[in-house]
């Protein structure tokens, strides 16, 4: 579904990704761990379409589609969603609001019918659900005054209604309490089937007791320096990632 | 024939017709005055950024009664309706039944002299050529007297429509509403033409509030491309009195709306909105006035623009906190959108401060639309174009949502969407 070839990225004149090479299937989990300011958010933003990157090497292509050429919108409606590290506050604009013109535009991309609004509500309803989101919320401006744990739902929430099959979690799970997390946990595990896949980027192995991945890599200093299945992840957990950093130093 | 000569020239052919309602010295003086001052400059501090010389050379028909009505775009609400065509009212298509029950209604011109000596005129902060060209001439207008408890159910509507299909028109209208205590009133002037010539407003609307009325007033600038236009309107507060305000722009080649209030009693509270719209080489210029003369009032403003292409816009905010105004509270905000390079902003807030018990804030900002909020949206399936439109009605949303009757906002909001569609 989506293949990473020795992808290198920078920003003005900072080299950020070093050769990013990343194979995901349908059906796959991925988790995404390392330190901070290693480079996951900008893998993750780069995915989305995110201009501030410069790519300066290497290729990404999503079922068959060079994905670096489409603009984000495109992007979005081939299919692939970022719930964003820091999500984003609109005054004025609520989430149903744009979430309707963001669902439709998505449909008219793919040749289907636009949806009516009754359709709309009924299935926005049943999406709340699966996030455990006020409706209340959905109707204020997007993420303004809303607590962390609202703004990460309501990332969440947009997922379940945009129905994506490439969704890029980014820390989705920083400043989450226990039950705000299982909540979060299971509303990407009602997404996951053998059509899907998802990405998940934490810091932590705690989310990946929930979301369990079929394979976590390490990405450091712009590359990605360990990869293995879910036990490498227990691994970090117990030694710390100055086990990662020790090792590259060192090279 | 230039302007002011054309004005002046007029003037002796108005003088002997003019309503004697108004005493005819203060015509003759304030056309001295005109003479004296003629057409603003950008000379003068409260013309810096608005040139009115391109229009200098215009050879304007002036009140010119052969005009039509056709090509009114009305508005769909329950209104008491009034329309002007080229500044002369046009009384045969009044739809004013049942006012009587509630107001006077009836030409400036045929206002009581009593009436005039107390209320016309009687506030006039800055003084230019122009207020004293619609002074002199003053004859075709609404004189609106709400009386005491009664509350209009429906606004009055006032059409005023440039027909320059058969050439240049300049029209000087000139109103007076008078609400008695206790009663409120909600007043909408729209702005409209026909035709591609140009044409020239100088409009001068004066609202009286007595003790506990309620004002609510409306003015909406939808000529075409090749209007000018500059109005006034003037509100003065009694004690406890209430005006809400809303000024919007998205039409017309230059317009220049200038808001002044008087708080001239305690516990007023006045709410001033404008929204502006600059497209093409439109220019937008507001000039607001809050003038805090007494103590315990409440004043909010709040004026936004976006512009586009070589437009340019200009914000003046004054606020007058007089040293009698103690406890009073003020604030004023002014936030701008370029989404062009070529498009220009000047916004000065001014604030002359003579008390020392206040709260009052103000502030300006020029920005873009927001990059991270677009980005966000791109990435969540909605194109470019329709992004930046989300965001553009949200941000006219804050002063469209003032508009108090729902149908008209419903129309007004949908007009807005449409020019703002790329
Ligand atoms: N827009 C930017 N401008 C400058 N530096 C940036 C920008 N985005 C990221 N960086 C830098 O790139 C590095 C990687 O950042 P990021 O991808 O956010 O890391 P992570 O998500 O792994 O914590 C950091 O050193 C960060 O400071
Ligand atoms: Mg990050």
């Amino acid at each position: 579904m989506l293949s990473i070839k020795n992808l290198q990225a920078r920003v003005e004149e900072k080299e950020i990704l070093k050769g990013i090479n990343l194979e995901v299937k349908a059906g796959e989990v991925h988790a995404i761990m390392g330190p901070n300011g290693s480079g996951k958010s900008t893998l993750a933003s780069i995915l989305a379409g995110r201009e501030t990157y410069e790519v300066t090497g290497g290729s990404i292509t999503f079922e068959g589609k060079d994905l670096l050429e489409l603009s984000p919108e495109d992007r979005a409606r081939e299919g692939v969603f970022l719930a964003f590290q820091y999500p984003v506050e609109i005054p004025g604009v609520s989430t149903i609001n744009f979430l309707k013109t963001a669902v439709n535009a998505i449909r008219e991309y793919r040749g289907e019918e636009v949806m009516d609004a009754v359709s709309f509500l009924k299935m926005m309803k049943e999406k709340t659900k699966v996030v455990d989101i006020d409706e209340t919320l959905l109707k204020r401006s997007l993420n303004e005054g809303f607590s962390g744990g609202e703004k990460k739902r309501n990332e969440i929430f947009q997922m379940a209604m945009l129905e994506p099959k490439l969704a890029v979690l980014d820390e989705t799970d920083s400043g989450l309490d226990i039950d705000a997390l299982k909540i979060v946990a299971n509303g990407v595990n009602k997404l996951r089937s053998k059509n899907n896949a998802v990405i998940v980027v934490t810091h932590y192995q705690r989310l990946l007791d929930y979301i369990v991945p079929d394979y976590v890599h390490v990405l450091y200093n712009g590359r990605i320096v360990k990869s293995g299945t879910k036990e490498l992840a227990l691994e970090l957990e117990a030694k710390g990632y100055d086990w990662i950093k020790n090792e590259n130093t060192a090279v | 024939m230039n302007l002011k000569d054309l004005l002046l020239q007029e003037y002796k052919n108005f003088a002997p017709t003019a309503s004697k309602a108004l005493p005819i010295a203060l015509r003759e003086e304030s056309m001295k005055q005109f003479s004296e001052w003629g057409i603003p400059t950008i000379k003068q501090e409260e013309w810096k950024y608005t040139n009115l010389k391109s229009i200098l050379e215009t050879p304007f028909k002036l009140n010119d009664s052969n005009g039509k009505a056709e090509g009114i775009q009305p508005y769909t609400i329950d209104a008491y309706k009034l329309v002007f065509v080229n500044g002369v009212w046009n009384t045969s298509l009044s739809d004013i039944k049942g006012i009587e029950a509630y107001a006077t209604l009836k030409s400036i011109s045929e206002a009581e002299p009593a009436v005039l000596a107390k209320y016309f005129n009687k506030f006039h902060p800055f003084q230019d050529g122009l207020q004293a060209s619609n002074l002199a001439f003053a004859q075709h207008g609404i004189y609106l007297h709400v009386a005491k408890g009664k509350e209009l159910p429906k606004p009055v509507l006032v059409y005023f429509l440039s027909d320059t299909t058969q050439g240049p028109i300049l029209a000087q209208p000139r109103n007076l509403v008078v609400l008695e205590q206790n009663s409120s009133a909600k007043w909408i002037e729209s702005f409209q033409s026909t035709g591609n010539d140009t044409s020239f407003t100088n409009i001068i609307s004066e609202f009286f509030l007595h003790q506990d009325s309620r004002l609510e007033q409306y003015k909406f600038q939808q000529e075409n491309d090749k209007a000018y236009h500059v109005g006034t309107s003037q509100v003065v507060h009694l004690e406890k009195s209430y005006s809400h305000s809303a000024v919007m722009t998205w039409s017309g080649a230059l317009v220049r709306n200038n808001l002044n209030i008087h708080l001239g009693a305690e516990y007023c509270e006045a709410h001033l909105y404008g929204l502006y719209l600059g497209s093409s080489n439109r220019h937008i210029d507001n000039h607001t006035l809050v003038d805090h003369a007494m103590p315990n009032c409440y004043s909010n403003e709040l004026y936004k623009g976006i512009l586009d292409d070589q437009s340019t816009g200009v914000f003046n905010g004054k606020i007058w906190v007089q040293k009698d105004a103690q406890k009073t509270n003020a604030f004023q905000s002014n936030k701008n959108v370029l989404l062009s390079a070529k498009a220009t902003m000047n916004t000065k807030p001014q604030l002359e401060i003579f008390a020392d018990d206040v709260k009052c804030s103000h502030g300006a900002t020029v920005g873009q639309l927001d990059e991270e909020a677009l980005f966000f949206l791109r990435a969540r399936g909605i194109p470019m174009a329709q992004a930046r439109l989300l965001l553009m009605q949200a941000f006219s949303d804050d002063v469209l949502n003032k508009i108090t009757i729902p149908e008209l906002q419903e129309e007004i909001t949908a007009t807005i969407a449409q020019r703002l569609r790329p």
